[in-house]
């Protein structure tokens, strides 16, 4: 299919070009902030949710956590071999 | 008949379409025609149904209502029509037709219960919807299959079983069987056996662990239907009989941070995707937990739009498993240049379910979370938005991130996969975007009024800001997060120990009994007494060799769930009870 292999390429071709996508992830999350500066919640649900950044805080800590919790837990003792159930 | 009073009910389309698939004989394959008939017959009817009440019969003294038509039953009957029209498209390619007739039995099930106006009617569907469920595991047809399909049986007969306790005791103090909403204020100990029956199929954390293990086994299409009917089935009748249990929104809460916790640390991805599925129904459970009305529209578009865009990453999922043969993060990798197709139907998938703007996710997640801090449940909101930023990292970046685009890429050969397969993700893709941008369809079928706009400047900003920290704090992380070929504990421990007891408990005192009785039968003799002979033959025979060894047996065999003529007979008699149950229906049905 003609759509498939161009979407193939196109795909191929960026996934070489990691600095140009980083730059503009970080230039798109730091615009994130600056707008909220200016663009703030009417009804404000938590506490400190008017403060600028709240949301990049929050999700960058939540983010962190979670990976750092779960995965810990999983090392210490939760996860086991594949065939952890078939052994007798 | 049924027709003239403006209530044909859906399920009468998919069990004819079964039985006709499983009476059909010859070589041609034109019987997949059907496939797609009863999910757009169902649409067209939902489309012009009225609300009201039909159906109703009287068996043994009681009214059963067949057909309690209101909008709450509606927005899910709605989506399932669509759903099983597209589930139908995507198993489009599958031989066995056994398969689709399980399917098909499924999706009727799932529609008696969202009509059925009391809960003997409801136990019916409901338990319908259980066996043929099981065998949309079991017709995977692997080893690991027939274990997960019976695991899968024995608990939802467990939480049947507390229904029917619940109920039963329920009419004996009351005297009705209608199902109606329960004040939590007045809820007598059978309302909460009911409760507990819904919440086994709502898998609510710790009767949830079936799902997972269930799932992630059972055949690629059949996993597409299971992600749809089975918990939102259960999230209909909790809507229905249980909104404002507080208990129900603490845990609902609990399994949004469950499911996610799990899903960031799977390796297999349905197995991600089935946590995943536990994260998303507990947004419903705290939705109707909290119960005012903007969170139980919250809930029902929740769960409109998950069965959509869930449906469509089990089918990304299962494009992947069909294609590379593996469903293991761990085996995958640099999926995207090679199926790109599959790729772009998984990452719309993605981006609804994490809930960014444009798609459907961001209409109905804002709603539920909107909903509970308008309510002051701040803590309650606060767990819910954490569970979003989990959603975006286990489902949207984790799973996309190591199928599609980690290093080294797979060198795996890769099946292709069939048009329909395409055609249905692009269907439910289509949904997904449609529903995003113009919600108000899908606000209009709601229950109550909906007075929400999700759409604001800040709205979207906050949303982007705060999934775009997440994406940084998965990057910084990539590392750490990396899967690994292993599986994690889950409650299904529980379970497994309980079968292992319960196999010694019942193979040690039997053992005893057959010893026992076989020194007495040596002692005794044949030539002593005649009678007595031939009377312990006969009981022998009978009794002993018939229950106690066959027990014995059973039990070894069930419990391990690897004979394979066990499973068969198990099967046969799943399969007979079904159809009897079917012939019922039908007997009943036009006797009206």
């Amino acid at each position: 299919m003609k759509f498939e292999k161009s979407l193939a390429n196109w795909f191929r071709n960026n996934r070489e070009k990691t600095r140009f996508w980083l730059t503009a992830f970080y230039i798109f999350l730091g615009l994130t902030v600056v707008l909220n500066i200016f663009i703030r919640p009417y009804h404000p649900h938590f506490v400190y949710d008017y403060l600028p950044g709240f949301f990049a805080v929050f999700g960058l800590v939540a983010a962190i956590i979670l990976g750092r919790v779960s995965k810990g837990t999983a090392h210490t003792f939760l996860g086991k071999d594949e065939d952890y159930y078939e052994r007798d | 008949m049924n027709v003239i009073n403006g209530f044909f009910h859906p399920s009468i389309y998919f069990i004819v379409v079964a039985v006709v698939l499983l009476a059909w004989r010859g070589q041609s394959n034109s019987w997949r025609f059907l496939l797609p008939v009863p999910g757009l017959l169902a649409f067209i009817t939902i489309l012009s149904m009225e609300t009201g009440t039909f159906s109703q019969i009287s068996y043994l003294g009681l009214t059963l209502t067949l057909g309690r038509v209101d909008a709450l039953a509606i927005v899910f009957a709605h989506v399932f029509a669509l759903q099983a029209l597209i589930g139908f498209i995507y198993a489009w390619h599958v031989q066995d037709r056994a398969q689709h007739a399980a399917a098909s039995m499924y999706v009727a099930g799932a529609f008696g219960c969202l009509f059925a106006g009391d809960y003997l009617t409801l136990f019916i569907f409901w338990e319908l919807m259980s066996v043929a469920s099981t065998f949309l595991v079991w017709l995977n047809r692997q080893p690991e299959s027939t274990g997960a399909g019976f695991r899968y049986f024995l608990f939802h007969t467990l939480g049947g079983l507390f229904l029917l306790a619940g109920l039963l005791l329920r009419y004996s103090h009351l005297g009705t069987f209608a199902f109606t909403a329960v004040d939590p204020s007045t809820a007598a100990y059978y309302d909460y056996l009911i409760l507990t029956g819904f919440a086994v199929n709502a898998a609510v954390i710790p009767l949830h662990a079936w799902l997972p293990d269930a799932y992630p086994r059972a055949t690629i299409t059949g996993a597409v239907f299971m992600s749809a009917f089975t918990t939102k089935t259960a999230v209909y009748v909790l809507a229905r009989g249980f909104s404002g249990f507080e208990i129900l929104a603490v845990m609902g809460v609990l399994m949004t941070l469950y499911g996610v916790f799990y899903a960031t640390i799977e390796n297999n991805i349905r197995r991600i995707l089935a946590y995943h599925i536990v994260s998303q129904v507990g947004f419903m459970v705290a939705g109707i937990g909290i119960g005012t009305a903007m969170t139980i529209n919250g809930a029902c578009a929740h769960a409109y739009a998950h069965i959509v865009y869930k449906g469509l990453l089990f089918m990304g999922a299962g494009c992947v498993l069909y294609a590379a043969g593996t469903a293991k993060l761990t085996e995958l990798g640099g999926l995207i240049s090679r199926i790109p197709l599959v790729f772009l139907g998984y990452i719309i998938g993605a981006i609804s379910i994490s809930g960014f703007p444009a798609f459907s996710g961001f209409v109905s997640k804002t709603m539920t979370i909107e909903g509970a801090a308008e309510a002051h449940h701040y803590w309650l909101a606060l767990g819910m938005e954490f569970a979003a930023v989990g959603t975006f990292l286990s489902v949207g970046l984790k799973l996309s991130y190591f199928a599609f685009f980690a290093k080294p890429e797979s060198e795996k050969p890769l099946k292709p996969i069939p048009g329909n397969m395409y055609l249905a993700m692009g269907a439910a893709s289509l949904i997904c975007f449609v529903l995003g941008v113009y919600p108000k369809p899908l606000y209009d079928l709601l229950p109550y009024p909906v007075e929400f706009e999700p759409y604001s400047t800040w709205t979207v900003l906050m949303t982007l800001q705060l999934l775009g920290f997440v994406g940084l704090g998965f990057y910084l992380l990539r590392n750490k997060l990396k899967p690994e070929a292993k599986i994690n504990l889950d409650f299904d421990y529980f379970y497994r120990l309980g079968g292992a007891l319960s196999l010694v408990f019942a193979k040690k005192p039997v053992e005893v009994v057959d010893n026992w009785w076989s020194e007495i039968y040596n002692r005794v003799g044949l030539r002593v007494i005649m009678l007595l002979a031939w009377m312990s033959t006969v009981f022998d025979k009978a009794a002993i060799d018939g229950v106690v060894d066959g027990t014995a047996k059973n039990v070894q065999n069930g419990g391990g769930g690897l004979s394979n003529v066990q499973t068969g007979r198990l099967q046969d008699y799943l399969a007979l009870a079904l159809v009897i149950g079917i012939g019922v229906f039908a007997l009943v049905w036009f006797r009206t």
